[in-house]
């Protein structure tokens, strides 16, 4: 059972010299819904992502977790990032997985490595070095990295950008086996039919602001803001 | 031109029939520069993956320092390690001047910097690569500095290589404060400047071509690991 959520953010912004890079962002990530974050390249998808996992911090506003986080270094932490590239260290793809779960006792993190490597169907995967996979075969393998360690929230940054529609298909099933498990997920996309496929709510980010927060039926049923109404129509998503 | 090339072949001679001189002065040139090379690499090695990793007050100042050290000129270093080594000097009384002890202390000074230098570069992008995920999998530092070694062992060996190359081809610090004692610490470099003094080319020859042999043997190691790292299998 979820107890981190809802994520809240309450007038985020995030700037670097100057330059806003998130402006006010008010929005929060309920649990139970698959969420999108959706908007054109550069419109601020990752930064929000990173700032919600923490690797950023917001030079003003807050982000509040509906439970304190207290996790101590060395633990398993309770949401995860798969990156739009996945960084994967230059060892087993088995290894890579253990890597992730050092904090649990050997005889726990080596039965659970390998349960994720027959979750994502890569077991025959398993002794090769990771970093010579091609991106489609890395990108499950930090799906399932991630999915080894049983995050309450897992963000996920653009994770088929780079990848062909067959390894697109693949990993959109794991997202859904894992949204259908009980994990919640965010993620971020430019990819309307992938928004479409997956979403239960989207939100629209464009030039650092979010326009819209709703359900992906109303969204793509009469989009509200006007930068979101030119975005679905450009790609013939306009009903 | 006849005496060079008479020269030459009573230096293969020497280096053929293993010379007892000679391979004793290879000996110490390798026991004193390998012993340097790794004190240097145990000091230098965490200093560059801390100073690649961790953002403090004072960073950019050290990371200047590590750059001025790494072009100190030997005979400097040499200077320093004689002062603090002499009599009069603050570890005067363990009386380590004229010791290979000592040629090792000052090779370590003088190739520490070149480790941190040349580890920065190998562990600033690694750390770039995955300093997030480590962050995110909530890694302890202990854990990221092992991580972080581990994938650039490759290019580790490049720079321990490279560190000691830069040992064992080194004359200023060493005949200072080692006094290229004969059978005690006459080194390869010590030994071809004071035999070409003497007018003993053959043996200064020899040494000499002991020392490109293992400048190309280094090389071809340097660029062998360099493969390695560009095909991971």
């Amino acid at each position: 059972m979820t107890t981190l959520l809802p994520l809240n953010l309450n007038d985020v912004s995030y700037q670097i010299a100057q330059r806003k890079l998130l402006r006010q962002i008010n929005i929060s990530f309920e649990a139970k819904n698959l969420s999108v974050i959706l908007g054109a390249n550069g419109a601020g998808k990752t930064l929000l992502l990173k700032l919600c996992c923490g690797l950023i911090q917001p030079s003003s506003g807050q982000l509040q977790w509906a439970k304190t986080l207290s996790t101590k270094r060395g633990d398993l932490p309770p949401y995860t990032l798969v990156f739009q590239k996945p960084v994967l260290l230059q060892r087993s793809v088995l290894a890579n997985l253990c890597f992730a779960l050092q904090s649990l006792p050997k005889d726990q993190a080596l039965p659970r490595a390998r349960a994720a490597l027959k979750w994502a169907d890569i077991e025959h995967l398993s002794s090769r070095n990771a970093t010579t996979l091609s991106t489609g075969q890395q990108q499950i393998v930090a799906i399932a990295r991630a999915w080894a360690t049983a995050p309450e929230v897992l963000f996920l940054d653009e994770p088929t950008a780079n990848l062909d529609p067959d390894a697109t298909e693949r990993m959109e099933t794991l997202i859904a086996n894992l949204h259908l498990g009980g994990t919640k997920i965010i993620m971020s996309t430019h990819n309307l039919g992938q928004a479409q496929r997956l979403a239960d709510t989207i939100t629209f980010l464009d030039h650092g602001q979010v326009c819209e927060q709703q359900s992906a039926s109303a969204f793509f049923a009469t989009p509200k803001s006007p930068v979101a109404q030119r975005f679905l129509s450009v790609q013939g998503f306009m009903p | 031109m006849s005496d060079l090339s008479q020269s030459f072949g009573h230096a293969l001679n020497l280096l053929l029939r293993f010379d007892s001189n000679l391979w004793e002065i290879v000996a110490l040139s390798f026991r004193v520069s390998l012993s340097a090379v790794m004190i240097a690499t145990v000091l230098g090695l965490p200093i560059a993956a801390a100073l690649a990793i961790k953002n403090f007050p004072g960073h950019g100042a050290v990371r200047i320092l590590v750059d001025t050290l790494m072009a100190m000129p030997p005979v400097v270093i040499g200077l320093v390690v004689y002062l603090l080594l002499s009599r009069a000097g603050p570890l005067g009384i363990f009386g380590l001047l004229y010791t290979p002890s000592a040629m090792i202390i000052a090779q370590s000074l003088l190739i520490t910097p070149i480790i941190v230098a040349l580890g920065l570069q190998v562990f600033v992008p690694l750390w770039a690569k995955f300093g997030d995920q480590f962050r995110l999998f909530n890694t302890t530092t202990r854990q990221n500095l092992f991580t972080l070694v581990h994938e650039g062992r490759h290019q580790l060996l490049t720079v321990w290589l490279a560190g000691f190359g830069r040992a064992i081809a080194e004359i200023g610090a060493v005949m200072m404060v080692g006094g290229n004692i004969d059978h005690y610490t006459r080194v390869m470099t010590t030994a071809i400047a004071l035999e070409t003094s003497k007018g003993n080319l053959e043996m200064a020859m020899a040494l000499g071509l002991v020392l490109m042999l293992m400048a190309l043997a280094i090389n071809i190691l340097a660029h062998s690991f360099s493969r390695l790292q560009q095909s991971p299998n």
